[in-house]
């Protein structure tokens, strides 16, 4: 008896203190843009949903203006009837002049707040966010925010654009010889797509790489599985090996090879006592699908060529890619944290790393191998 | 009046009326046979009366010399006279269905059992039907009962042990286990608690069942009612105790535990696989049917933050509309799901389809139309319910609803954190309960593995040579291990 007016008790006090936040009364953000203002001051723009039994239309956009990420929350609670809260926010995008400043400060939150997922994902902007997070959306997706979300969820589990969540970019931001990267969307016709990948020096945005650079980069930094490449050979390349019976005008221009299922593995082998040197063995195993020319498949030797012509081209880029990295004194691959795995004493710090970069000698060696090209005739 | 044989017939009447209170059912019959006064006695609708003309009064009737109380055991020798002297003994005799016959001057009445019992005959199985296995099912005699299990553990290691329970109606009760198997502390505990019951009537097995347990506070039943022969029979073949009461259609098994409750015998009837998979199912729909109203609760009132990214929208739009917060939600819908269950047992059969469908598919919709529910919780409730319909044991399905209700008022007023209490709280408590002095929690707690054989899991049956240790057989093996791995087909050659 006494155990049980005792937990009666405690149920009656205890429960007044728990702050309750009933769904329907709540202004649930999804996605966060932040765009640069004057001053010190910033612009938010919140896509939220809230539910009222009026209206099916539940996603709804604000826009405010602070000085922290809480503040620009707390200035569009003014506008709204509904609670703002930031459980649920699954993406944040951060204009570009804004991400080159630093982005750590405002994820300062993200890190502090145990209701924000450290799995949301992170983007840049090369147009302002509050045009971006209020465009269009044809497909069937709740609001932009979802769909934004989506458009980057699928382009990382496709392998077309590197990890790009809270928890990775401070991974790389505080491991030493490494840095983060993001994508980087944009507008067009009132659509938003990924345009390319934004480079980071520590957290300051710096440059950007193109979406072909993209798979390239990927190659480097993991063991891929499913990756697809389109790759342009020189027109003089496979010249040898057109079918006979082709007609010329077929074999004008330049080739092109649609491979894809990449199933690649990287080794990046760093020199003991110098951090300049870098010996990266490239091996793939994957699937012609698609080659813009009549080749003759059928030849064990048009195979053989077709592959050494991959490997030619797939190391031109990436010695490129590179060469990129070096001018921006950028090293999102990880060369720098591969060296220090390998040594004790002089280890690389951040400050040195950053310096050396373009110092950097990368040995490239691709081996490609192409399992199945399907039936032809 | 003291009652003194011999006595003259009219006074022998007279005692025995008034033994009967004058009951208009007692009949006597007083037969002059060449001189000699011969009274019978009898409840009309507690005998085979053409028993009674064939096989007594002709051969009374007919006889051509007096008759003697040693005459009658000679002449007319059926299997279940009997001589008494007592009249509470007469009486007794009587009420079960046996004709008393007094010969004037005799020192003792003789009397022959010719009892005619109005019963059912077997019958499928009504509350825990089976789709595949055997059918039948106890009725309420106790005597066809033990007919029936005689007959499926036809061994003469079968106890089955005689006890008197009930001051004022004394009913007959047994306790029933196999000698060789069966721990005799088990036996002992269950006998021991039925013999110091003090108590005016048993009026049925669970009845019993709620005096003999050992915890009588809580929700959760500590043996097994069944109606199934064979579930019986195989849990006996465990090594476990039996119960059987007269008057009930009901036998009792112990000493079990929680995961008893989610066994059927169909497990075994079934191919191992498939077994395994029903009972994973059962003790998985006790779980969600447990958690599942409770976790929508804390949800949408506390942790909007668990809730899939892509059911936001859908749960959003649905609780919009209603004016209630999720808690007083859920517990109205839950009644309402009680409400149907109870209106549906207590209504006639064709009437109860009725009730189904005005339930089921009216209110539902209606609730939902009229922004009363939100369609979300009705498919979680409606989930939970059926889910707590697949305990085979219908007092653990009735134990699993009851102790939602205090789950989703802590998790109204707490959240999460009430939940986790809630479980922690029930955890304890089945820790604590136990049967027949036998953990409940077994195999679970304390842990052997080997048990989970034919507990949570069934393990084909030559992979399974051990019978479960949690009831302390006094033979742990079914057979043996070694000789049920050898295949021996005869060679043609």
């Amino acid at each position: 008896m006494k155990w049980i007016s005792m937990t009666i008790i405690l149920l009656l006090l205890c429960a007044g203190c728990i702050p309750k936040s009933p769904i329907e009364k709540l202004g649930i953000i999804t996605a966060m843009g932040f765009d640069e203002l004057e001053g010190d001051k910033m612009k938010g723009t919140l896509v939220m949903f809230q539910f009222d039994p009026t209206t099916s239309q539940t996603s709804q956009t604000v826009t405010s203006e602070a000085h922290t990420s809480k503040g620009i929350r707390n200035e569009a609670n003014q506008k709204t009837s509904h609670k703002l809260v930031s459980g649920q926010i699954r993406l944040k995008v951060y204009q570009d002049q804004l991400a080159s400043k630093g982005l750590l400060r405002y994820l300062d939150t993200v890190t502090r707040d145990a209701k924000m997922l450290p799995l949301a994902y992170l983007s840049v902007s090369d147009v302002p966010t509050s045009q971006l997070l209020r465009a269009e959306i044809s497909e069937d997706a709740p609001n932009i925010g979802k769909y934004i979300e989506r458009l980057i969820e699928k382009s990382i589990t496709n392998e077309m654009s590197p990890d790009a969540t809270v928890v990775t970019f401070l991974r790389d931001y505080h491991d030493i010889g490494v840095d983060p990267t993001l994508p980087l969307l944009s507008l067009e016709e009132q659509r938003v797509f990924i345009k390319g990948l934004g480079l980071f020096q520590d957290d300051r945005y710096v440059g950007t790489l193109t979406d072909e650079d993209i798979f390239y980069l990927l190659l480097l930094q993991k063991n891929l599985k499913i990756g697809q490449l389109q790759i342009e050979l020189p027109e003089s390349s496979m010249e040898k090996y057109y079918k006979k019976e082709a007609a010329d005008n077929e074999t004008e221009g330049s080739l092109h090879v649609s491979i894809h299922k990449v199933d690649s593995k990287v080794k990046i082998k760093p020199k003991k006592n110098d951090p300049s040197s870098f010996k990266v063995n490239l091996t793939m195993r994957t699937r012609l699908l698609e080659v813009s020319k009549s080749v003759d498949l059928s030849e064990k030797k048009t195979i053989d060529a077709l592959e050494k012509q991959i490997e030619k081209q797939i190391e031109k880029r990436v010695s490129a890619l590179i060469q990129e990295f070096k001018e921006k004194q950028v090293d999102p691959v990880g060369f720098g944290l591969k060296y220090n795995t390998i040594t004790r004493k002089d280890r690389l710090t951040n400050e040195s790393w950053r310096d050396q970069i373009p110092n950097m000698k990368v040995d490239i060696n691709v081996d490609v191998k192409l399992l199945r090209h399907g039936i032809t005739e | 009046m003291e009652f003194k044989l011999p006595m003259t017939t009219k006074v022998y009447i007279d005692a025995l009326n008034q033994k009967f209170n004058q009951s208009p059912d007692l009949i006597h019959k007083v037969f002059d046979i060449k001189g000699q006064s011969i009274v019978i006695h009898f409840i009309s609708y507690q005998i085979k009366k053409e028993r009674l003309d064939r096989e007594i009064l002709e051969p009374l009737t007919s006889s051509r010399k007096p008759w003697s109380v040693n005459d009658l055991q000679n002449r007319i020798p059926l299997a279940s006279s009997k001589a008494e002297t007592n009249l509470e003994e007469i009486a007794g005799q009587i009420i079960h269905g046996s004709v008393a016959v007094y010969i004037e001057g005799e020192k003792e009445v003789i009397t022959y059992l010719l009892a005619d019992q109005e019963q059912r005959s077997l019958e499928r199985a009504e509350t825990e039907s089976l789709v595949f296995g055997p059918q039948v099912s106890f009725t309420e005699s106790l005597i066809t009962n033990l007919n029936v299990v005689r007959w499926r553990l036809d061994t003469d290691d079968l106890v089955m042990k005689k006890l008197i329970v009930g001051e004022r109606i004394p009913t007959e009760v047994r306790i029933v286990y196999l000698k060789s198997l069966t721990n005799e502390e088990n036996v002992e505990t269950i006998t021991q608690r039925i013999e110091d019951l003090v108590v005016d009537e048993i009026e049925d097995t669970s009845v019993l069942s709620q005096l003999i347990e050992d915890s009588s506070s809580t929700v959760f039943p500590q043996l097994i009612a069944t109606e199934l022969p064979d579930r019986f029979c195989h849990s006996l073949m465990k090594g476990r105790v039996g119960v059987m009461v007269d008057k009930s259609p009901t036998v009792l098994i112990g000493p079990v535990s929680l995961f008893s409750f989610f066994e059927s015998t169909e497990d075994l009837y079934m191919r191992w696989n498939m077994g395994t998979f029903m009972r994973l199912l059962r003790i998985l729909a006790m779980m969600l049917s447990i958690i599942l109203t409770p976790m929508y609760v804390a949800a949408l009132t506390y942790h909007y933050e668990v809730i899939p990214g892509s059911l936001l929208v859908s749960l959003g739009q649905s609780r919009a509309t209603v004016p209630f917060p999720p808690v007083l939600e859920a517990l109205l819908l839950e009644t309402l799901i009680e409400l149907l269950r109870e209106a549906g047992a207590r209504l006639p059969t064709k009437v109860g389809q009725t009730m189904g469908i005005v339930g089921g598919i009216v209110l539902g919709q209606a609730a939902v139309k009229a922004g009363f529910t939100s369609n979300i919780l009705i498919i979680i409730i409606a989930l939970s319910a059926l889910a707590s319909f697949t305990a085979p044991s219908y007092l653990m399905g009735t134990a699993i609803r009851v102790i939602r209700f205090p789950m989703i008022i802590l998790a109204g007023a707490w959240g999460l954190i009430g939940i986790a209490f809630a479980l922690c709280f029930l955890v304890l408590h089945l820790l604590k309960l136990s049967s027949l002095g036998r953990p409940y929690l077994a195999p679970v707690y304390p842990l052997s593995i080997k048990d989970f054989s034919d507990s949570i899991i069934r393990l084909p049956f030559n992979k399974n040579p051990k019978r479960p240790t949690s009831t302390m057989p006094k033979d742990p093996d079914r057979f043996d291990e070694n000789k049920a791995k050898q295949k021996k087909d005869v060679n043609p050659s």
